[in-house]
């Protein structure tokens, strides 16, 4: 049967033409893949001309539905498809059975209950316009019925309710409700509003706010276009809404003065109402805010019905008139829609990330902290301290993330208000003070002890020491060091894992090695000259490196990406990633950070990675039963007594290796020596000696040993150097050492 | 995610070809009837069911294509057109590369009836009677041998003698949930029919329809879970033997083994099943035989493999016969092989069975993935 012969709604109206009548390109095209549709039952096709030059094809779909369909939907739907003259918008689709189910998700609501208009896309039309395919909106159609019959149209995240045509926007802070604001305030030349406790800004609105009664989802069915069409759906104590509007405004007729701009200006109600899944519920899922916008002001109603009077310019209260019920039910509204705020959840949410709140500590808010901070508050990841003592300058702006309104301001305060002002609320709390200066008293317990991480961004290793070492008692937090290389094209990270097995100062150690050992890294802690610039400010050290914006920003973003990962996972990491400034690939290196034993040997510790011992032992074992051994390398914290054994480079080809005795030689070893400096920047020295004892003999030292071991004393000491010696064996190995 | 089985009814005109497929992969055919040619004497093509069968089939260690079940309803040649050449016949063992090369189909496990052995068969049934009668020697020469991939044979009633082998037999009344030698987690027949009174040779000669397997499938779609789908099959069974079996399954307060949501209708949707023929000397249907079908769940199909069914002579398919079954069910619920997609090229009416229950896919491929799936004409 025809769908033309069974509806008689307005929209459908028209003259009924046949195929080749059609004259809209759009109608043509969606015509002709109904005819052709395997599930367009053919003989129900026919197409309808409207007044206004719409074409209309009216169809019955065949559609895919599971045996126990939900939401009403019948194998067999008629639907209109109008295609509109203008073709700005996709053409509407309205499911015409007369006791469709309204209120459905994805729904449009219209000005009328049926038929019901389908919302079969999510995608702008003006986007897609230009591949617009008739067969894969006839398919959009068909996908409609068959999820919205299994229920699984709607997805998680997507409102309940129908949706509206709605004419404009309520922004809603995240953390309050609408009923705490008297007025709309509107913002530029926008459609948008934000809620004001003040009349502000041109044409505010007066904000009347209601808690309405519970219903239950899918309730409005239609667009309200006055206030008598809410009766239905909002009612306060089961009072209709206008009822309620009503007694609302007789209460406050009392309180009337003309000059009181909540009186003047148009109004606009709030309805708050909660939201049930299902009838049977006795507690609502959700509450949803609905705000109708009206063009008269009480004033203006007021008058209309007659209890407040005009003469000359001055208005009074005519007691004992009251407002007019049928004039607020015809007052006209108009609906508008609320915008949840940007807020730390809601950008979580659109970040597609989990919501995170865990306190964190940065140090430092130069270039690379203040950009990744910024990364993190648009992700909405993180409750910050942010410590920082100095203040932007003008050459700061080239690679910092504030603005030129902040030089001359400390970094961590600026940073700190451009994120919570974005974020609407306070996630950064600033400290404007130098780390390395902080005195331990009751502050600087809080200060460390509530992270959950502690990060330094500072590119200082003194602060990067200090957080490893010096804060053990106040915070058994991982730590995680972020910093650029000298010229900006490398970013490494090194973390501590949760239970800190791993500590920041051996991830340091091992750092320096790898970049050794891996030689396309040997340019990464290089820098000419030419890379500095120097200032004229304080003193001959105040330089700055020449590093480009381009890599700070790549680097920022992978930086707050690793570290929400390890935030997240709680494990140790090495990373180092490397911009390549022909191609602009990022080549990443990945460390399995080492174990590492100390002993403690004259007040110090003496700090050895395992995998040194195990190159050592390696290394023993190749040249078994000769003795064999080289110069150990590492770094001195003098500050600290610690000493670190982080490499050796093994003997060099001139060296003596017998069965009871090993002359370590020196052919090329100081070229390589002076290598491994070059490419750590110095961070790493000469720290003495090992050597290799035969099978079967233990590893303490022989009388040739200690000769050689008082020589060594005697050649670093005077430079104040301590030495050390360490002897491989079969069983482990032994360490002598002296300062 | 769900474990989803699917059911396909072939558009083979007035025939029969179903698969199922379960979600562990076990394959079930029922009846055959596979074609040569393009178009039917009407004008319709047709459907490649060797291709799509193939499509769905798993491959054995010598990736040889098996099929765990193959249910012949009853020897007629509207069941079984097209066995020959198309399904493997002999030891397993004896696969050769000409048999591979012609993409012959192991069978797994067969069910016939006793009819099979009788010497009144059609021509199409005759290399499936000398399968059967080679299985059925193994048997009882070598059951071990007899219980592996390509030997499994079960006949589905009593022998010529009224008997019954244990192993060999399955009778009315008993439910089945071993395929191809293994216990499945997710379908179960039911049998129901042919009756021991039915198959009285003779009798049975002249009337084979009345000897065709009955039974319901159920469907779970989780282990041990609740069935989520019945599907009935019966063949050409006329309503006497539906009769038989209203009668049996509710003295036996077994109606649920008469519930459905897939109704094959019998006979290619004749009127066989509503009364005797010729329909204009007996158009009442039989009260019982719409009894059956008020055993059909909510929104249930019946789907009738039949050629278009007209208001017109030949028949099957009848016309009052499909009126009778849309008044039960509804017209959206009423399917023709014949009709889905395309009346020039009727595609599978394909069934998907999940935890939402029982629905039949409509799929429309776009015109692009349907260049692209098919070979182009010669280019000069």
């Amino acid at each position: 049967m025809l769908v033309r012969m069974k509806y008689q709604y307005p929209i459908i109206k028209g003259e009924t033409v046949q195929f080749k009548e059609l004259k809209l390109a759009r109608a043509k095209k969606i015509a002709l893949a109904t005819l052709e549709h395997p599930y367009c039952i053919n003989d129900s096709i026919c197409f309808v001309s409207r007044e206004d030059g719409a074409e209309i094809i009216l169809v019955t779909f065949d559609n895919e539905i599971p045996d126990s369909p939900i939401n009403g939907i019948q194998v067999f739907e008629d639907v209109a498809i109008i295609c509109y003259k203008e073709d700005k918008c996709f053409p509407e689709v309205y499911a015409l059975r007369d006791d469709f189910n309204g209120g459905l998700p994805h729904t449009n609501a219209r000005p009328f209950e049926h038929p019901v208009n389908l919302c079969v896309t999510e995608q702008l039309f003006e986007e897609v316009k230009h591949k617009f395919n008739a067969f894969e909106f006839i398919e959009l159609i068909r996908r409609w019925f068959s999820l919205s019959s299994e229920g699984i149209l709607h997805q998680e995240n997507q409102p309940l309710e129908s949706f509206f045509y709605t004419k404009g926007y309520i922004i809603i802070p995240a953390n309050s409700s609408p009923k705490d604001f008297n007025f709309l305030r509107k913002i530029g030349n926008s459609m948008l509003y934000s809620l004001s406790k003040e009349p502000t800004g041109e044409y505010p609105f007066s904000l009347i706010s209601f808690k309405a009664d519970a219903q239950v989802h899918g309730f409005i069915r239609r667009e309200p276009v006055r206030i008598s069409d809410l009766d239905e759906v909002v009612r306060l104590k089961e009072v209709p809404f206008s009822e309620a509007v009503l007694k609302l405004f007789n209460d406050i007729l009392s309180r009337f003065t003309a000059s009181e701009a909540f009186f003047k200006c148009n109004f606009a109600f709030h309805c708050e109402i909660p939201v049930l899944r299902n009838y049977k519920d006795k507690s609502p899922s959700g509450l949803k805010n609905l705000f109708f916008l009206t063009q008269q002001s009480y004033m203006d109603i007021g008058l209309k019905s007659g209890c407040i009077g005009e003469a000359e310019g001055n208005y009074s209260i005519l007691i004992p008139r009251k407002f007019d019920l049928n004039i607020i039910k015809d007052t006209p509204i108009v609906l508008f829609s609320p915008l949840i705020d940007f807020s730390p959840a809601s950008a979580a949410l659109l970040n597609n990330i989990k919501p995170n709140n865990l306190n964190l500590l940065l140090v430092g808010a130069g270039a690379l902290g203040s950009q990744v901070l910024s990364v993190f508050s648009r992700l909405g990841f993180g409750k910050w301290t942010v410590i920082d003592h100095d203040f932007m300058l003008p050459h700061n702006l080239a690679k910092h993330a504030l603005n030129r309104k902040d030089i001359g301001f400390n970094k961590a305060t600026k940073i700190s208000e451009e994120v919570n002002e974005l974020l609407g609320e306070e996630v950064v709390k600033p400290i404007e003070k130098n780390f390395l200066e902080l005195v331990k008293d009751k502050e600087f317990d809080e200060i460390i002890a509530k992270p959950e991480v502690i990060i330094d961004m500072s590119t200082s290793i003194a602060v990067a020491r200090k957080i490893s070492r010096d804060i053990d008692k106040e915070s058994d937090k991982p730590r995680i060091s972020a910093f650029l290389n000298p010229i900006g094209t490398d970013l490494v990270v090194l973390a501590e894992d949760e239970k800190r097995t791993h500590r920041l100062d051996f991830l340091e150690m091992q750092y320096y090695r790898c970049i050794f050992n891996e030689k396309k890294l040997h340019d990464h802690l290089r820098i000419n000259d030419s890379d500095k610039i120097r200032y004229n400010r304080n003193s001959c050290r105040d330089i700055t490196n020449k590093i480009n914006q381009t890599d700070v920003a790549i680097h920022a973003s992978i930086c707050a990406k690793s570290l929400k990962k390890i935030i997240e996972e709680g494990n140790s990491y090495l990373s180092i990633w490397s911009v390549n400034n022909d191609t602009h690939e990022v080549n990443h290196f990945s460390f399995e950070p080492s174990k590492w034993i100390v002993k403690k040997l004259d007040n110090w510790e003496i700090c050895i990675d395992e995998w040194l011992v195990q190159k050592m032992i390696a290394y023993r074992s190749k040249k078994l039963p000769k003795e064999t051994g080289g110069i150990l390398i590492g770094s001195i914290d003098t500050e600290r007594n610690i000493l670190y054994l982080i490499d050796t480079i093994i003997a060099p080809a001139d060296s003596v290796e017998n069965s009871t005795s090993f002359v370590r030689g020196t052919q090329g070893l100081l070229e390589e020596y002076n290598l491994y400096q070059e490419v750590t920047d110095s961070q790493v020295n000469y720290l003495g000696e090992w050597h290799s004892h035969p099978q079967g003999c233990s590893i303490n030292p022989s009388k040739l040993d200690n000769v050689l071991f008082h020589y060594l004393s005697e050649q670093l000491e005077h430079q104040g150097l301590p030495v050390v010696m360490c002897i491989i064996g079969d069983n482990g190995f032994s360490l002598i050492f002296k300062t | 995610m769900s474990n989803k089985h699917f059911i396909k009814y072939y558009p083979v005109d007035n025939a029969d070809t179903s698969l199922i497929k379960l979600s562990d992969k076990a394959t079930i055919q029922v009846d055959c009837q596979i074609r040569e040619g393009d178009e039917n004497s009407d004008g319709v093509k047709i459907y490649d069911v060797k291709k799509d069968i193939l499509k769905e089939l798993q491959k054995d260690s010598n990736e040889n294509p098996y099929l765990d079940l193959f249910v012949l309803s009853h020897p007629h040649k509207d069941h079984c057109a097209g066995f020959e050449g198309n399904y493997y016949c002999g030891d397993p063992d004896d696969y050769s590369d000409d048999n591979r090369d012609n993409d012959e189909i192991i069978i797994g496990e067969l069910w016939v009836t006793q009819m099979v052995f009788g010497n009144h068969i059609c021509e199409e049934a005759k290399p499936i009677r000398k399968e059967a009668k080679r299985r059925r020697k193994l048997f009882e020469d070598n059951p071990e041998e007899a219980d592996k991939q390509g030997n499994r044979l079960h006949i589905i009633g009593y022998n010529d003698n009224d008997k019954v082998v244990d192993g060999l037999h399955y009778i009315p009344g008993e439910s089945i949930e071993k395929i191809n030698g293994e216990e499945n987690d997710f379908a179960s027949f039911f049998i129901h029919a042919p009756f021991k009174s039915d198959l009285i040779s003779g009798k049975a000669d002249k009337d084979h329809n009345a000897t065709s397997i009955v039974f319901q499938l159920s469907l779970k779609t989780e282990i041990n879970g609740e069935i989520k789908s019945k599907a009935m099959f019966g063949g050409d069974a006329d309503h006497y033997i539906w009769e038989k079996i209203k009668t049996i399954s509710e003295n036996n307060d077994n109606q649920k083994k008469l519930k459905w949501n897939l109704f094959l209708a019998p006979h290619h949707c004749s009127w066989s099943f509503f009364n005797d023929r010729s329909y204009d000397d007996n158009k009442e249907p039989k009260d019982y035989s719409l009894e059956i079908l008020d055993y059909g769940e909510s929104n249930a199909h019946v789907i009738a493999s039949s050629i278009k069914i007209k208001n017109e002579k030949p028949n099957p398919p009848h016309f009052p016969a499909k009126e009778e079954y849309v008044k039960k069910v509804g017209s959206g619920y009423f399917r023709n092989t014949a009709k889905n997609k395309s009346e020039k090229a009727p595609k599978p009416l394909e069934f998907e069975i999940s935890d939402g229950g029982t629905k039949l896919k409509k799929v429309a491929a776009s015109a692009a993935t349907g260049v692209i799936n098919t070979p182009t004409p010669r280019a000069g």
